[in-house]
């Protein structure tokens, strides 16, 4: 943890002190506390029990009708207990602001009828897949409804979030700070987006793009700079049906310039007469080096599936998926995918054998539970198992990787 | 001259084929009471018909059907409105209310050969729909038969078909329509949007604002 990581409690105290000096212009204001323990089993070559245990505190505080303020944070402890070495490991302590996000909208400002929407500080952002950048940001929102045209721009900087959920993999400069035990942050770099959306320019489809751009701030080691194109389509078909299709195509300023290419679409069949019954089927690739491109490099790098260790680059996932809620307040799940890489090299997070010719790698199963027991307290419990390709991809003798979680949360 | 009077002629006729309508109370149940302009309040009556400015507001755990003509309004408890207009022309009838608080849910049956033309107004809202069935409260809407607009103030409309639920988020936004089951109406409104959200096509869990009163108008009408 390096001396930035001061920075942070400090403003999680200064921004819960701030509303109580506005307290004559409050309306009301609520305030909880959630504790949460996630406990995890990985079985893989070796067996691993990790267990996370996080009290998130939280405040909501209404300005007007029209803004608010919600701020939380959380303390954070997570151990790892190695069974086949018997030796454990601890993360330390962990301070940090969950959520700081001031948000509000007024209407008149472009016309009578537009409404302009904001937030600035800590909050969720997305991209319209989630695939170019999803999570946490510090930056700033603003969208702009005219009609049945969205407009929307926001700017950010991702050098105050932990590494751990910045997930940023764009050059070796994150590599060297997701080794380096001491580093805390994600390597410094901004980010600008915006787009438009069409509201139901065909009856039940919208259709829209965006534009992304990551910006290196680091002046030392690697500068990579990108920027992404992103259109979209989505709508339904019928009552039942969902669907959703987008395209992306980046282009990077490193050493030399490279584009690098993501696609997926998505079904969804809903049944909400059948315990709310849905089917889910989607596919999605991301380019690897292959045909004049590269690999595809998101903002921040998610994870593909649920028990593999892949990651959205140089891969194709394709996956189908059930849901439904069992009884009022439990619901299930389960599905499973094939993996593929889309190039012929080494995919992420794992080792071929050096015979490798097949682009198959493996199927993936999962399944998951939650219930509610009360209005204060949920448990869920869920397993994925990998199961590589041990004919012509990973040697013979590679063990599935099995994965299962119970999480509850109590809320005080 | 000749043009001035058959203007006239036209005009007359027009104004002719424009006649007032009365609705009726078909079922009251609890404490539903009406007020005709500044008269006292009254306890509405199976039967009881009612006109243009009438104020009807129910009380706790009692409702009210009124209908006009083949069209029916069934009004929710602790609900007030005022029935701003109801006329009946040659090509249908056309009601106008105003929803000050509270929940309607109408059911409006296509008719041959007529246009019924039905809105609902409110601080918050503007409702409006031909031949189909849905319960609004200004803010979330559930669709059972037909295919309703829901338009915001900003312009922005989506088709909300048979056996689906849309509401407006924060920032004047319509949630893309999520199918669910119209059984229960708007009673479980929180669950629905819970439900609206899971349906979303979304692959990561995002902070969805809850449907809150806008101070945007909604206007709602059938396609």
């Amino acid at each position: 943890m390096n001396r930035r990581s001061f920075v942070l409690p400090a403003l999680m105290v200064a921004l819960f002190l701030v509303p109580q000096l506005y307290v004559p212009q409050l309306f009301a204001f609520d305030f909880g506390l959630d504790l949460a323990n996630d406990s995890a089993l990985t079985a893989e070559t070796d067996i691993s029990l990790s267990q996370v245990n996080r009290a998130r505190a939280w405040l909501n505080v209404p300005f007007g009708k029209d803004a608010d303020l919600m701020l939380s944070g959380f303390y954070e402890f997570k151990g790892t207990l190695e069974f086949d070495s018997v030796s454990g490991t601890s993360s330390p302590l962990r301070l940090d602001l969950d959520r700081a996000e001031f948000t509000g909208s007024t209407q008149g400002v472009l016309g009578p009828s537009a409404i302009l929407r904001y937030s600035v500080g800590r909050f969720s952002l997305s991209d319209f897949s989630s695939k170019v950048l999803s999570g946490l940001s510090d930056g700033a929102r603003v969208d702009l409804v005219l009609g049945n045209l969205a407009w929307y721009a926001s700017a950010g900087y991702r050098g105050l979030l932990y590494k751990g959920d910045a997930r940023s993999a764009i050059d070796t400069d994150d590599t060297d700070v997701d080794n380096d035990d001491k580093a805390y942050f994600s390597p410094s770099r901004a980010f600008l987006g915006g787009g438009a959306r069409l509201t139901e320019l065909l009856p039940g489809q919208d259709v829209g793009i965006e534009v992304w751009a990551q910006l290196d701030l680091d002046p030392s080691g690697t500068s990579t700079h990108t920027a992404y194109l992103e259109p979209f389509i989505e709508g339904r078909l019928g009552r039942s049906v969902r669907w959703r299709a987008f395209g992306i195509g980046e282009l990077g300023m490193g050493d030399s310039t490279f584009t690098a290419m993501a696609a997926g679409g998505l079904f969804r069949l809903s049944i909400p007469e059948v315990r709310n019954l849905r089917f889910t089927q989607s596919v999605a690739w991301a380019s690897g080096k292959i045909g004049g491109l590269e690999a595809f490099t998101p903002i921040r790098q998610l994870p593909v599936g649920s028990a593999s260790t892949f990651t959205f680059t140089d891969i194709v996932f394709v996956s189908l998926d059930a849901s439904l809620s069992v009884l009022p307040g439990v619901s299930g799940s389960a599905g499973g995918g094939a993996i593929f890489r889309a190039s012929d090299n080494q995919p992420s997070g794992t080792a071929l054998r050096a015979d490798a010719d097949t682009s198959y790698l493996g199927a993936e199963l999962n399944a998951r539970a939650s219930v509610r027991l009360s209005s204060d307290l949920s448990a869920g419990v869920s397993a994925g198992l990998f199961i590589p390709e041990t004919g012509s991809a990973y040697p013979k003798k590679t063990p599935p990787r099995f994965t299962a979680s119970l999480t509850a949360t109590f809320t005080l | 001259m000749r043009k001035i009077i058959v203007i006239a002629m036209f005009a007359g006729v027009s104004l002719l084929s424009v006649m007032a309508q009365e609705a009726s109370f078909s079922e009251v149940n609890g404490k539903v009471e009406y007020q005709t302009g500044s008269d006292t309040w009254k306890p509405a009556r199976p039967g009881d018909k009612v006109g243009k400015g009438v104020v009807i507001s129910t009380g706790f755990k009692s409702t009210a059907v009124l209908m006009i003509g083949k069209s029916s309004i069934s009004i929710k408890p602790l609900t007030r409105m005022t029935l701003e207009d109801i006329v009946k022309t040659e090509g249908g009838t056309q009601s106008q209310l105003f929803l000050l608080a509270g929940r309607v849910k109408a059911d409006i049956p296509p008719q041959p050969g007529q246009t019924t033309e039905f809105k609902v107004k409110s601080p918050t809202a503007t409702a409006s729909v031909r031949g189909t069935g849905f319960e609004f409260d200004g803010v979330n809407l559930i669709v059972e038969h037909g295919t309703v607009q829901l338009m915001t103030a900003t312009g922005q409309t989506r088709m909300v078909g048979a056996g689906e639920f849309s509401y407006v988020a924060r920032g004047g936004v319509v949630a893309p329509p999520s199918a669910v089951v119209v059984a229960s109406g708007l009673d479980s409104v929180v669950e629905l949007v819970v439900q609206s959200v899971a349906e979303s096509l979304s692959t990561v869990t995002v902070v969805t604002p809850p449907p809150v009163q806008q101070t945007s108008v909604v206007t709602i009408g059938i396609q």
